[in-house]
C-alpha cells in the first residue's frame, strides 16, 4: 500500500468498529458494515485530514456513490490534489 | 426480464424542502468533534443533495445495467399539496416525469402519483398523465392526509377502473411529519379491492411490513398485489429471507420486486438488492420470472402483457 491508501485505511479504522481486514477491494457496506452515517463521517473526516473546504466536498462529491476502499483512495487523492478543493484563506 | 416496480426519480426539485430535510435529520448525529454542528448539519443536506441530483437518471440507468434491471417503474410522489414545494409545482413534476420517460424510452414506466384532495384540477392533471404522457397506473401516498375511502378519491378509482390502471398504495412507516396521519388500514383495502374489481391494488412494502395481514389479503382478493421495496431497511438478513420466504411460499403470484430506489443507496447498489432475492428467494426459474416481471407485466395495458388472472368476484 502506498502513503495515500494507508491514510484512508488509518482514517476509517477511526470511524468503523469492525475487527476485518480492511483492503483495497473491501466494500464498505457488506465486508466494513458502514452505513450512511458513517459515509458523512467519512466524507467530514476526508476532507479535514486533506486540509480542504468540507462543504465543498459535501456539494460536489456523492459520497452515497462511492463503495469500495478503493473508491474512497480514489476520491481522498482527488481532493487532496485538485486546487479546487483548497481552503481560501 | 427484471422489473423494478418501485423507484422514484432521484431529483431534488421535485421534493419539498421539508421531505429533503427529514432525510438529512434522519442520517443520525456526526461523531466528530472538532467540526461545528451547524457545519456537520449543512454538510449531511448538502451530501442529501447531491444524492438528489441525478436528474437525468444517469446513475439509476448505470446500476440498472450492472444489476440486469430492464424497466424501472417511477413513482411520482405528490406531497405538494400538504407541503410547501418551492422548487417544482405538481404540473413541473409531471412534465418532468414525462421528459424522463421519453429520454429513458423504454427502460421506464412512470404511475402518476396524484394527492387526491387537488379536486377537478388534480384529477385532470392524472388523466393528461396517462391519455398524453403515457403513464400507466395511479400512485396514491395515504399518510399524506387521505383516507383509501374518501370521497375525493372516488373519481381517480372509477377512472382506473373503466381504463384497467393499476394503482400502487403506499403502506407501512412514513416519514415523522405524516406519523398521525391516515395509515392504510387492511378493511379499507378490501372495500376498494372489492368495490373496483378491474383495478389491481399493489400494496407498496407489503410483502416485508406487516407482511402476515398483507398475505391474508393477497389470498382472498385477485387484485391485490405486495411489493417487496423496503425489505432493505431490516439489517439481519436471516429475518428479511424469513418474511420474504413466508409471503413467496403463500403468494408467489402476487409477489413483485421493487427497491425503493434512491431511498436505500447509502445501504447497497441495485445489484444487491437483485442479488438477494434471486440467490435467497427465487430458487426455482419460475419464481424468478413470476417475482421479477410476470406478476408484474400481468397489471399493466389491460393486462395485455400477459396471462390475466381469472377474477372471482
Amino acid at each position: 500500500m502506498d502513503k495515500v491508501e494507508k491514510e484512508v485505511c488509518k482514517i476509517l479504522k477511526g470511524i468503523l468498529t469492525t475487527s476485518e481486514q480492511i483492503t483495497l477491494k473491501s466494500d464498505l457496506r457488506d465486508d466494513l458494515g458502514m452505513d450512511s452515517l458513517n459515509l458523512m463521517t467519512l466524507g467530514i473526516e476526508l476532507a479535514n485530514k486533506a486540509k480542504v473546504d468540507v462543504l465543498k466536498v459535501s456539494t460536489e462529491i456523492d459520497l452515497m456513490n462511492i463503495y469500495t476502499v478503493e473508491d474512497v483512495v480514489t476520491l481522498y487523492r482527488q481532493i487532496k490534489e485538485d486546487k479546487h478543493f483548497k481552503v481560501h484563506e | 426480464m427484471r422489473i423494478d416496480v418501485h423507484t422514484h426519480a432521484a431529483f431534488w426539485k421535485l421534493y419539498p424542502q421539508e421531505f429533503i430535510d427529514f432525510i438529512s435529520e434522519n442520517i443520525g448525529d456526526i461523531p466528530i468533534t472538532n467540526v461545528e454542528e451547524e457545519v456537520k448539519k449543512l454538510f449531511v443536506r448538502n451530501a442529501i443533495m447531491q444524492m438528489l441530483s441525478d436528474e437525468r437518471a444517469d446513475k439509476l440507468i448505470k446500476q440498472m445495467d450492472e444489476a440486469e434491471i430492464d424497466i424501472s417503474v417511477f413513482h411520482i410522489l405528490d406531497f405538494g399539496y400538504e407541503m410547501a414545494n418551492d422548487n417544482y409545482s405538481i404540473e413541473e413534476i409531471y412534465e418532468y416525469h414525462h421528459i424522463l420517460l421519453n429520454s429513458l424510452k423504454k427502460r421506464a414506466i412512470v404511475f402518476a402519483g396524484i394527492d387526491p384532495r387537488r379536486g377537478k384540477k388534480g384529477f385532470s392533471l392524472f388523466c393528461k398523465g396517462i391519455e398524453e404522457y403515457g403513464f400507466k397506473g395511479l400512485k396514491l401516498y395515504p399518510p399524506c392526509g387521505f383516507s383509501l375511502t374518501d370521497a375525493c378519491v372516488v373519481p381517480f378509482y372509477e377512472y382506473c377502473n373503466s381504463h384497467k390502471l393499476p394503482i400502487l398504495i403506499h403502506t407501512g412507516s412514513t416519514f415523522s411529519r405524516f406519523d398521525e396521519k391516515s395509515s392504510v388500514e387492511k378493511e379499507k383495502v378490501m372495500e376498494i379491492a372489492n368495490r373496483y374489481p378491474y383495478v389491481n391494488f399493489i400494496l407498496a412494502h407489503a410483502a416485508f411490513f406487516d407482511y402476515r395481514n398483507s398475505v391474508e389479503l393477497a389470498k382472498r382478493y385477485d387484485n391485490v398485489y405486495l411489493d417487496l421495496a423496503g425489505f432493505q431497511n431490516e439489517p439481519d438478513l436471516d429475518i428479511v429471507l424469513e418474511k420474504i420466504n413466508y409471503v413467496v411460499g403463500l403468494v408467489p403470484e402476487k409477489v413483485i420486486f421493487g427497491t425503493d430506489w434512491p431511498m436505500f443507496v447509502g445501504r447497497g447498489k441495485q445489484k444487491k438488492w437483485v442479488d438477494i432475492i434471486e440467490e435467497h428467494v427465487c430458487t426455482q426459474v419460475n419464481l424468478k420470472r413470476l417475482i421479477f416481471s410476470d406478476n408484474f407485466l400481468r397489471l399493466i395495458d389491460g393486462g395485455k402483457n400477459g396471462q390475466s388472472r381469472k377474477r372471482s368476484m
